[in-house]
């Protein structure tokens, strides 16, 4: 028998003509998907999404390199900024946002036909899965439990008006992200976290690599847990090497936004459910991220503008 | 509050033409309305395993009140049970004919070959599940044990780069995928060894299994004494299918940061562990304080013993602490085991004790069993 190396892994079903569970939904160039946008549930995510006008990813495709971080800081500077901002954690399995925002033990309540979602600090409204589990639920969905969800946070919660939307999503680039990515109408970008070392960039790569499949721009690369200053002598040291993100970012052609460092500081903020950015403003990390959060605006808002033209002219 | 003109609707009910046509299942996605009894502290049963919350009684307006405690989405019974998420709560014994069946009796032939089996999974991710699976496995391989390592994370396989075998290609033999060697003669089973690196694993919950099915029937693992398996995070499919799959699991080990945020994800994944009727052989805490290469001095930068508390709250064992060190993030990035590269440094110490303590107490769970 002649040694042939496996190159490729056929785990493959045919086309049941269900998109709205089709994992290859990107690949597809069937004309008919288009109508799964229009009618069912996904209109009516674009309705209850109506009034969002922005709407941010944040994604890192391994796990534990800081997604939540990034989005609870990111929503915090943007609220610091003062825009009316909301987050949505699609980690349903270990939803750590309502800890970060200080929200936890809260839960989200019923009013009328919608779900109104929490209010943390600056007015952040939060939305999560640890907002209705109790400590040691255990959520074990599989596939359509978990598009349901999805669709449930989508559809049936009263966000209001809002100026930005930010959507944490767990590890991994399956189902959750693609569920996000395909729900979402209108996502306007993608920000990518990796930590320093190699073994994450490959992760963070295909992550951003299915971001730019769904045809979403791609705001830039932020590097954390980035070298460490010792308190006690005040030297640099590189627990885990250097220069990773810069590297993505350069393989990925999109600008490098900056790195947040590993701190004690940072993991003390999650614990007591403080973003650092509101602890400590004027820290370079803080610093960072409100710059990213204006340039972010600042880009929106031209955006905004032309589209605002080029309907006029029509 | 009053809610005026208002009456709940217990259930909203949506049935989509697409489950109609597929697998016999009709869906139906609820929101329950709610599920009365709050957190820990006015239900402390609530926060042992097992234990039951007691139910009070109360009015519709007043359980409004209380918030929502579940997100029903449930799906009626399509007897498909290897596909079912439900597995482990189910008292059905028709989901025991599953094992009956081709591709599982295959399964449990393969597994029936290979002498111990524990699984490394965490619930959050980059805790160190994988760095930990690598160097446990080396260690074991190290004393002359037969050991294979199978990577269940599908989307970002990082074990081929951690041993340095990112170049490799898996071969199908006469009996099976044959698994890339590397050190010590370690087999290693991977999809990493199958994709590029710029090939994106988009798969959905169907697709999983299938390829958890294949890496457990169809790769000839041959005759083992140790075959480890590293989950990726989260508490769901993944982590299912293969407890499902693999009935006679020695046990699993939970691997966790000392921030008291990763706790939260920790406990979900122990608690899951526990429910589903698998043993647990202890959970680690990984990133555990940190010297200074500089001056020498210990610092924490994240809070300390996280871990051993929540093992104390669960009531399950210690396993205990592995401490951060820049070399072991250089040895997993060059490709060789901080356990062989750098054989004196204190993780390799704890990494070394950690083993002992887990072959112990798979002896006591075996024990157990037999009596």
């Amino acid at each position: 028998m002649t040694e042939q190396a496996i190159t490729a892994f056929n785990v493959d079903l045919a086309c049941d003509m269900v998109c709205a569970k089709c994992e290859k939904f990107f690949d597809c160039e069937s004309p008919s998907k288009r109508d799964d946008i229009f009618i069912g549930r996904m209109a009516q995510a674009q309705e209850t999404m109506k009034g969002i006008k922005h709407k941010i990813i944040v994604v890192g495709g391994k796990g534990g390199v800081g997604k939540t971080l990034l989005t609870a800081n990111l929503a915090t500077a943007l609220a610091m900024l003062g825009k009316k901002v909301a987050i949505l954690d699609q980690v349903f399995d270990g939803p750590c946002i309502p800890r970060m925002m200080g929200v936890e033990g809260k839960g989200i309540q019923l009013v009328g036909e919608k779900l109104e979602p929490i209010e943390a600090l600056l007015g952040i409204m939060v939305v999560s899965m640890g907002l209705i589990l109790a400590e040691d639920d255990v959520v074990t969905w599989f596939g359509d439990m978990k598009r349901n969800a999805t669709e449930e946070f989508l559809t049936s919660v009263n966000y209001g008006n809002r100026d930005y939307l930010i959507v944490d999503v767990p590890a991994g680039t399956s189902a959750d992200t693609t569920n996000v990515l395909r729900y979402i109408p209108e996502l306007d970008g993608a920000l990518i976290v990796t930590i320093p070392s190699e073994v994450s960039q490959a992760v963070a790569h295909k992550a951003a690599l299915v971001c730019a499949k769904a045809g979403i721009d791609n705001y830039g690369v932020v590097e954390n847990l980035s070298g460490f200053t010792c308190p006690k002598c005040h030297k640099q040291v590189d627990i885990m090497q250097k220069g990773g993100g810069k590297r993505l970012a350069k393989d990925l052609n999109v600008p490098f936004l900056g790195h947040i460092p590993m701190d004690k500081r940072i993991a003390e903020c999650s614990d007591q459910g403080t973003p650092f950015v509101y602890k400590y403003p004027d820290w370079e990390p803080s610093q960072m991220l409100l710059n990213v959060a204006k340039a972010i605006d600042e880009k929106l808002s031209k955006k905004d503008f032309i589209e605002k033209l080029e309907g006029d002219r029509r | 509050m009053p809610l005026p003109g208002y009456l709940p609707r217990p259930f909203r009910v949506y049935v989509l033409p697409e489950w109609l046509g597929n697998s016999g299942g009709m869906g139906i996605a609820a929101w329950a309305p709610l599920e009365v009894g709050g957190g820990k502290s006015d239900n402390p049963g609530m926060s042992k395993i097992g234990g039951k919350s007691k139910e009070k009684k109360m009015s519709e307006v007043e359980k409004l009140k209380k918030g929502i405690k579940e997100l029903q989405l449930d799906m009626s019974c399509s007897f498909h049970c290897e596909a079912c998420e439900k597995f482990f709560k189910c008292k059905s014994p028709e989901k025991l004919k599953i094992f009956e069946r081709r591709r599982m009796s295959r399964v449990l032939k393969v597994m029936s070959k290979i002498k111990y089996k524990v699984a490394i999974c965490a619930g959050k991710g980059g805790v160190g599940k994988s760095l930990f699976t690598t160097n446990f496995s080396t260690v074991l391989a190290s004393r002359g044990n037969r050991v294979a390592i199978l990577d269940q994370d599908l989307d970002g396989p990082c074990i081929p780069r951690m041993l340095g075998l990112t170049k490799e290609k898996m071969f199908m033999g006469d009996y099976g995928i044959v698994p890339v060697k590397g050190l010590y003669g370690m087999k290693v089973v991977s999809l990493g060894f199958v994709t590029t690196e710029k090939d994106i694993v988009n798969w959905f919950q169907e697709k999983r299994r299938n390829a958890t099915e294949e890496f457990l029937s169809h790769v000839d693992y041959g005759e083992l004494d140790f075959l480890t398996i590293d989950l990726p995070p989260g508490t769901s499919s993944d982590a299912v299918n293969l407890m499902e799959y693999i009935p006679d699991l020695d046990g699993m080990v939970v691997v966790t940061n000392p921030t008291r945020i990763s706790q939260i994800v920790a406990r979900r994944a122990t608690v899951m562990a526990v429910e589903s009727g698998v043993n647990m052989l202890g959970i680690i805490e990984n990133m555990s304080g940190f010297v200074c290469p500089e001056c020498g001095e210990e610092v924490d930068i994240m809070e300390k013993g996280g871990g051993k508390v929540l093992a104390e709250e669960l009531e399950v064992p210690y396993l205990g602490h592995i401490p951060l060190d820049p070399r072991t993030s250089e040895s997993s990035d060059i490709g060789i085991p901080y356990v062989v590269k750098y054989p004196d440094s204190p993780a390799s110490r704890q990494t070394v004790a950690i083993t002992d303590r887990i072959l112990e107490n798979i002896e006591k769970f075996r024990q157990e069993r037999a009596r």
